[in-house]
């Protein structure tokens, strides 16, 4: 009887979802660098703004698993290893002896982390930034659907769909894994396992010369491992300029780390409380095992998709799997942005924070830009590597006539005061205009001081320019002015 | 204003050049100020015209919007920071990819004669931009159209060559200058006045470089400036060129492969949904809303009593809380998703819904039965309903299927018809 009677009248209110449906101006996916920077920009633009992340902390790989901890290893591991084999030489004698407490070792960055990712919640609250905790997937072009994730505290209690008139994707990246390599994050780890060892491996043995594996590397050859890097290509340091690169290995070596270029590995594979790993001489074809407690696989990263649910809407990728975008961020859908890892461009923790900025600017006003031509990058092993603008290579492959000025800290009062003297400022201007077109710094505090580099590329100064600016005595700063001197006309001190 | 800011630019460059016309107001003979396409932003290097407000002899004041110009990203008032006088328009409304610099008119001051007006050469007019695309250069047939070559081709200057233009910018009046230029300038006994009008900036935002200056005192190959102010700005932008997309085959091979998350991965085939008809009789007194309202909290609390009570009879010998804990995916994780339609029925007994309302306030003294009370008087009118719900099982967990027929289940204590 009822059932003839149902369609005579329905109110068009009738249809009704469990699942909560709210609105937002902004839906960011993804919390980390780039998702929150274009989370609070947006909100402070006026936009209503949420942002989604299904790790259950904020700040993405960057402050989790990535630039935060492993610099809190490397600087502890640094003053462990001056302590220990420096500080004698400097007057400074230590009765008894200077020991890694491993838990405490890892407990001072865990502690670090939770702070500074505690930290963007505050942050949100104050610039009124609406966060789920959840995942975040695509159910329509202005759909996105938020549902818990197992095992994360505090995650949203049920699904829920958020209508969004804009969407910033930045799910990041994710560690790319070695073909035939398992990684169990105990005995063979990526960067995530090596940055929570529980002890320190007697042989560490690293897959891929980079600027993730050459840090970690540090850090446990400070606190006592013996490190063997292999890496396929002729060098180390991925997009350092050539110099730098060769330079860098030098230093490295002189610590203790021992490098196989030219090296491809075959199969590395875990027997027990080992890992054996065979590799082969990409020159001669010559085959052998090296054998470590524990292997770290840093190849590099690869964008991260997974769980977005983006072919629902057709966003295309790329066959890196990057998600491919136009020069304003923009996905095949103009309200849909994709910035930081998960899409084109270095993977750096800056470099999506630029883009953060930029896309909620353009969402704004139809302007937002990143020059690309400016974003440094900084290798925090000691002494530091930092770079910016252009290299030799690069140079050379455009058929651009630059000239070169360099300045070894060996010459820099500073430098000599702190008994720290490795390295060198390379200055790279154009032959003609003597524009500034690229910085290259190995020292103490090369990450600090590129700021000075990118300041210069910004403004088109001149190598003259940065020389006639006044620089602070005794600071390692004046190697970077001598530098451009050097570059243009003499440096006075060398 | 949003776009004062990115104005900055074109209008200072405006109102320079109106000011300087003033300076030389007692010349015998006046030149008209050419006006080129301005850069509404960094990134602009060509636009088009949508409409010039002003025609041809009419004054304007400060802040009047002279043009709309459009670039590939929105349309732009172009106001005028000055005083002036519309001299004649060289490209016309509905011009388009018109490239940043090109003269598109020229203007006087407001005293000036138009007829004694002497119009200066000007070699970035569109005709000569070999860049250009075919856009038709409207000839208004009056004024002989010879005169073709740069305001500042007054000066020694000579144009750099190709795509200089874009790249080589009337220097930026308000400018710090930079040492390494002031220090040039000073050599060379030039005013920083006369530096910024004469010489052509290759720096961001008009800003005079040491190899603008350089070049200008023929120091170095002109040359020199822009290839390399092409050669950074190339690199200004992500390279997005020949972007290599992934094929479906791919896609398709890279699914295979097993992959860590490979629990988000699980293809879907066809959705299992349990759809369950309820009918519920409701004193007319409740409204619609009320109804729907109060459904809303107890389908939620079926939801979560569903999910969290184990399916596994808790009394058994054999039901181990720790060993059901570890073993049974965590209650959190969606089993079934639930939709649901309320459909209102007429009955012999009470026609219509308008007369809820009439019906709640007559009944008002009566307490609202919540939907549990239903049971109670039968000599009271009724309403009924259909509550039709539809139930989603979600596949990635064993007791997905379970969970949801004891959802149903516990939604059927609601059946009161
Ligand atoms: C060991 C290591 C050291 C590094 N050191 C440095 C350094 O010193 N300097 C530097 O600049 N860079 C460094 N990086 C790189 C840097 O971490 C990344 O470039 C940066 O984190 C990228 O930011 P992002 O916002 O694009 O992505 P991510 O930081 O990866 O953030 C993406 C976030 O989105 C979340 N997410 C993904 N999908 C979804 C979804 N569907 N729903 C909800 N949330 C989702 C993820 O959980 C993640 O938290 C390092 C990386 C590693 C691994």
């Amino acid at each position: 009887m009822l059932r003839s009677l149902i369609n005579r009248r329905t109110f068009s209110s009738s249809a009704l979802r469990l699942a909560a449906k709210k609105q937002h101006d902004v839906v960011v996916i993804g919390g980390g660098p780039g998702g929150y920077v274009a989370a609070i920009k947006a909100a402070q633009l006026g936009f209503d703004t949420a942002c989604v992340e299904k790790r259950g902390r904020l700040g993405g790989t960057c402050l989790n698993v990535g630039c935060i901890p492993s610099k809190a290893l490397l600087n502890n591991s640094h003053l462990y290893h001056q302590m220990k084999s420096d500080a004698k030489n400097r007057g400074i004698d230590v009765k008894g002896s200077v020991e890694i407490n491993v838990e405490q070792f890892q407990k001072a960055k865990d502690t670090v982390v939770k702070q500074l990712t505690g930290g963007i919640e505050m942050l949100f609250k104050k610039n009124g930034v609406t966060y789920y905790n959840g995942n975040g997937s695509f159910e329509g072009e202005h759909s996105i659907k938020v549902t818990p994730v197992e095992g994360v505290e505090g995650t949203v209690k049920e699904e829920s769909i958020l209508e969004a008139k804009n969407i910033i994707v930045a799910t990041g990246s994710e560690v790319t894994p070695f073909p035939g390599v398992t990684i169990d994050e105990e005995r063979i780890v990526s960067s995530t396992g090596a940055l929570s060892l529980k002890e320190i491996p007697k042989r560490l043995a690293i897959i891929g010369g980079g600027i993730i594996g050459l840090e970690m590397g540090s850090v446990y050859s400070r606190i006592g491992s013996k490190v063997t890097v292999v890496e396929f290509l002729p060098k180390i340091g991925a997009s350092m300029d050539g110099e730098v690169a060769t330079s860098t290995q030098k230093f490295l070596k002189k610590q203790g780390l021992d490098f196989k270029l030219n090296t491809k590995v075959i199969s590395a594979e875990r027997k027990g409380e080992v890992v054996q790993i065979a590799v082969e001489n990409a020159k001669n074809g010559k085959q052998e095992t090296i054998e470590a407690d524990v292997l770290l696989v840093a190849i590099g990263r690869r964008p991260y998709v997974q769980g977005l649910n983006a072919e629902k809407i057709g966003l295309e990728v790329d066959k890196k799997g990057r998600l491919v975008i136009d020069e304003n961020f923009s996905s095949k859908h103009s309200h849909i942005k994709v910035i930081g890892d998960v899409t084109f461009g270095p993977m750096l923790a800056h470099k999506a924070e630029e883009e953060g900025i930029a896309a909620a600017e353009i969402l704004k006003t139809g302007h937002g830009h990143v020059n690309y031509n400016n974003i440094p990058s900084v290798m925090y092993s000691h002494p530091e590597v930092a770079w910016v603008g252009k290299t030799e290579e690069q140079l050379k492959e455009a058929g651009i006539k630059y000239k070169v000025g360099k300045f070894p800290f060996i010459a820099n009062s500073r430098a000599k005061t702190n008994l720290d003297t490795e390295g060198f400022v390379k200055i790279i201007i154009d032959a003609e205009t003597e524009r500034l077109l690229g910085a290259h710094i190995i020292g103490p505090n090369a990450g600090e001081m590129i700021a000075e580099a990118g300041l210069a590329l910004e403004y088109g100064a001149s190598a003259e320019d940065v020389s006639r600016t006044c620089h602070a005595h005794p600071t390692l700063s004046e190697a970077f002015k001598e530098a451009c001197l050097a570059a243009f006309d003499k440096p006075i001190n060398f | 204003m949003l776009l004062s800011a990115m104005l900055r630019l074109p209008n200072a460059a405006l109102r320079y050049r109106l000011t300087t016309r003033c300076v030389h107001n007692t010349m015998r003979i006046l030149n008209a100020q050419a006006f080129a396409m301005p850069a509404m932003s960094p990134t602009m290097e060509k636009g088009g015209i949508v409409e010039w407000k002003y025609k041809v002899g009419d004054i304007f004041s400060a802040g009047d919007v002279l043009l709309e110009v459009e670039t590939d990203k929105a349309q732009i008032d172009v106001e005028a920071l000055d005083d002036g006088k519309i001299a004649k328009i060289i490209v016309e409304n509905g011009a388009k990819d018109i490239p940043v610099g090109v003269t598109i008119a020229y203007l006087a001051d407001v005293n000036d004669d138009l007829s004694s007006l002497k119009f200066p050469k000007d070699s970035s007019s569109i005709a000569e931009k070999k860049a250009t695309p075919k856009q038709s250069t409207p000839n208004k047939g009056t004024t002989s159209r010879k005169e073709t070559s740069r305001v500042s081709s007054t000066d020694s200057e000579k144009s750099t060559g190709i795509g200089s233009t874009e790249l080589l910018q009337k220097a930026n009046t308000k400018q710090t200058l930079l040492p390494s230029v002031a220090q040039l300038l000073a050599s060379r006994g030039i005013t920083k006045d006369e530096a910024l009008e004469k010489i052509k900036s290759s720096g961001k935002n008009g800003r005079l470089l040491k190899g603008d200056v350089l070049a200008y005192f023929g120091l170095i190959p002109k040359e020199s400036v822009v290839n390399i102010a092409k050669y950074i700005k190339s690199g200004e932008q992500l390279d997005l060129s020949n972007i290599e997309f992934k094929k479906e085959s791919d896609k398709l091979v890279e699914q295979q492969k097993p992959k860590e998350n490979a629990k988000e991965q699980t293809v879907r085939s066809e959705p299992i949904i349990i759809t369950e008809q309820i009918g519920l009789k409701v004193p007319s007194n409740v409204t619609y809303e009320q109804l729907s309202s109060s459904l809303d909290s107890f389908l939620d609390e079926a939801y979560h009593f569903t999910h969290e009570q184990p399916l596994t009879n808790i009394r058994s010998d054999f039901y181990d809380p720790i060993f059901e804990h570890l073993v049974t995916p965590s209650p959190t994780e969606a089993r079934f998703d639930v939709t649901y339609q309320l459909t209102p029925v007429d009955t012999e007994l009470n026609d219509c819904a308008q007369n809820d309302i009439f019906d709640l306030l007559s009944a008002s003294n009566k307490s609202i039965p919540t939907q549990r009370g239903n049971e109670s008087d039968t000599e009271t009118s009724h309403n009924e309903y259909i509550l039709t719900v539809n139930v989603q099982v979600n596949e990635k967990f064993s007791d997905s299927k379970g969970k949801s027929e004891r959802f149903i289940n516990y939604l059927k204590q609601l059946n009161t018809v």
